[in-house]
């Protein structure tokens, strides 16, 4: 069906009436929404109204069940930020883990892309085995580093044993002072691989004849990569830093399988944390609050990203 | 649920059987002095270590308060209680529990059973179907004491599994439910499927199978007179339950002493009456 304009559309626009083909395009123009309605439906569904009632149920104190909802206003968010010792260590918690999800596995993950960019024997061997880690879930990545932890039977103590180096031998994952850190390694293992791939993907868009021109005139690796690589990673860059953190703040599974928030809640996170809250403690208001919290966090770092991602060209 | 001891490791130190809980003390002193853990606990998720919480308290506060402190008439600012999360601080102290067992999946504590680095732990009947053969290991090796709380009457933690109706079922649905359940509890039928209802079964005089010693101690105990107390996380509502975990772990970490903890509690419990 061509819509190519002609005579009696000029005529049509110079009476101000519509012409055969605009008539054409206004009749079809709610296809597109017909196209979207069965995934807008389903989103609106599982994703906005929860998000909506969510909402709405931070402004109450309810335990879930009671058919009755009690009205408190922002007195959930208030005693969350002035009662609630849990959500200021939960909060601690994220901040640590998003700084070291964004410096740990982005710097680690360019680094590997770039030795695995350039092109050696068994180069592709090595880009599975790096990236392997990325394809297993958070709860496995969870028991797999609970057992290497394991304070008795664990390979981390028995192999500071073994080389000696009894004195670095901790209670890894009990200890709360440093339990979240352990948690953070085995994420951090899990979390590479992903930073990897974006970054492999954009070193290939670089033309190799940049760097020829450039060592032509005398420059060495590292101001190639400062002046050639680095800028020309920038949009992975950023879209990678996005990935990293808001995976970062929707950490939830590895904690769950790894120290269930404890030892005494010190690993929370404001995820486990609003679940705990919801599901085990019933202070469903609470629970929300921190949803809320967590989304607005969230939204920080996924703007950003959305309008980079969505950006027209 | 009471506590195990593994009998090959008792014998080769020539420990008793525990029938006090001087005896106890005694058999976790000799067992740590011989690189013996004396328990193997899996703290993850709060509940294993609250069951030797609960066995202290009926220790040092004895039934009849542990009761009233179940009905929240008791303050857990009690003596007796802050005695019996002091000796749990001192037994963690003395290294009577495995390293880092705070945050252990209870699961990942059995091992140490297996391995012989552990000698005890406190477990129900459940271990033996579920831990000890499925991990080729002997039954009669494991044996359930009455835990020594020397208290009288004697009783040991543990719950009912219990039948439940829809209460909005038809009063003749009711009525079927309840005849199945008198029918599945006569003593015939009860004996012959007690593999599929689950042991120990409450229907006096049936046991399980032979190959099943650790359950058969269990019932024979149980159907002879020992009576049970709730566990802590059964007995009390989720609100105190919380703060109980959280106030027990807090102790064992060193971040509260056991009056600090025993008065979080007591907070718990006075902001759930003052909210129901």
């Amino acid at each position: 069906m061509a819509l190519t304009t002609g005579p009696a559309d000029a005529i049509a626009a110079r009476s101000g009436r519509l012409s055969p083909a605009q008539r054409r395009i206004e009749r079809w123009r709610f296809l597109p929404w017909v196209f979207l309605a069965p995934a807008l439906v389903i989103y609106s569904v599982v994703v906005v109204y929860p998000m909506l009632y969510s909402t709405y149920l931070s402004l109450f104190r309810w335990d879930g069940v009671a058919p009755k909802k009690i009205f408190v206003g922002f007195q959930n968010y208030v005693t969350l930020l002035t009662h609630n010792e849990v959500f200021w260590i939960a909060l601690k918690n994220n901040a640590i883990w998003l700084l070291a999800a964004l410096l740990v596995p982005t710097s680690v993950g360019l680094g590997l892309a770039l030795m695995l960019n350039s092109r050696f024997r068994g180069s592709h061997i090595f880009r599975s085995i790096f990236y392997f880690p990325a394809v297993l879930s958070l709860a496995v990545v969870g028991l797999i580093w609970t057992w290497i932890y394991h304070p008795d039977l664990g390979l981390a103590n028995q192999f500071l044993d073994a080389v000696g180096l009894k004195i670095f031998k901790r209670n890894w994952l009990s200890d709360p002072q440093i339990a979240i850190y352990p948690v953070i390694l085995a994420a951090t293992w899990n979390a590479v691989g992903l930073p990897m791939l974006l970054f492999l993907a954009g070193l290939q868009t670089i033309p190799p004849e940049m760097h020829e021109a450039a060592k032509v005139e005398g420059a060495g690796p590292m101001r190639r990569f400062v002046y050639i690589t680095f800028p020309l990673l920038r949009e992975t860059t950023l879209i990678v830093l996005a990935i990293t953190s808001i995976n970062a703040l929707k950490a939830y599974d590895i904690i769950y399988a790894m120290t269930n928030g404890g030892p005494a809640n010190r690993t929370q996170l404001l995820s486990t944390w609003m679940y705990f809250l919801t599901y085990n403690y019933n202070e469903v208001g609470l629970g929300t609050a921190i949803a809320v919290v967590l989304f607005s966090l969230t939204l920080i770092f996924a703007i950003p990203y959305i309008r980079l991602m969505t950006r027209k060209v | 649920m009471t506590i195990f001891y593994k009998k090959s490791l008792f014998d080769k130190f020539g420990i008793p059987e525990p029938k006090t809980f001087d005896d106890l003390e005694q058999a976790c002193a000799k067992l740590k002095a011989n690189g013996i853990i004396p328990f193997a606990c899996g703290g993850k998720f709060s509940w294993m270590t609250m069951r030797t919480t609960d066995f202290l308290i009926e220790h040092f506060a004895g039934p009849a308060l542990h009761d009233k402190l179940f009905a929240m008439e008791e303050s857990y600012n009690n003596p007796a209680v802050i005695q019996a999360f002091t000796k749990l601080k001192e037994w963690v102290t003395k290294g009577y529990f495995n390293d880092g067992f705070i945050s252990l999946d209870p699961n990942e504590s059995l091992p140490l059973l297996f391995q012989d680095r552990a000698a005890m732990t406190f477990q129900g009947p459940w271990i033996e179907d579920q831990n000890v053969i499925p991990a080729h290991q002997d039954p009669n090796d494991y044996i359930p004491i009455i835990a020594p709380a020397d208290q009288k009457p004697v009783r040991v933690s543990g719950f009912q599994e219990q039948i439940q109706f829809w209460a909005k079922s038809k009063p003749d649905q009711q009525k079927a439910a309840m005849l199945f359940a008198a029918f599945i509890t006569t003593p015939e039928v009860a004996k012959k499927h007690v593999s599929e209802f689950g042991s120990p079964s409450a229907v006096v005089g049936v046991f399980p199978s032979a190959d099943r010693p650790i359950t058969t101690a269990m019932v024979k105990w149980l159907q002879s007179g020992v009576q049970l107390y709730l566990p802590t996380d059964q007995a009390l509502p989720q609100e105190v339950v919380n703060a109980f975990f959280q106030a027990q772990d807090s102790m064992i970490l060193g971040s509260l002493t056991p009056e600090a903890a025993c008065a979080q509690i007591q907070k718990a419990v006075e902001d759930y009456k003052a909210s129901h």
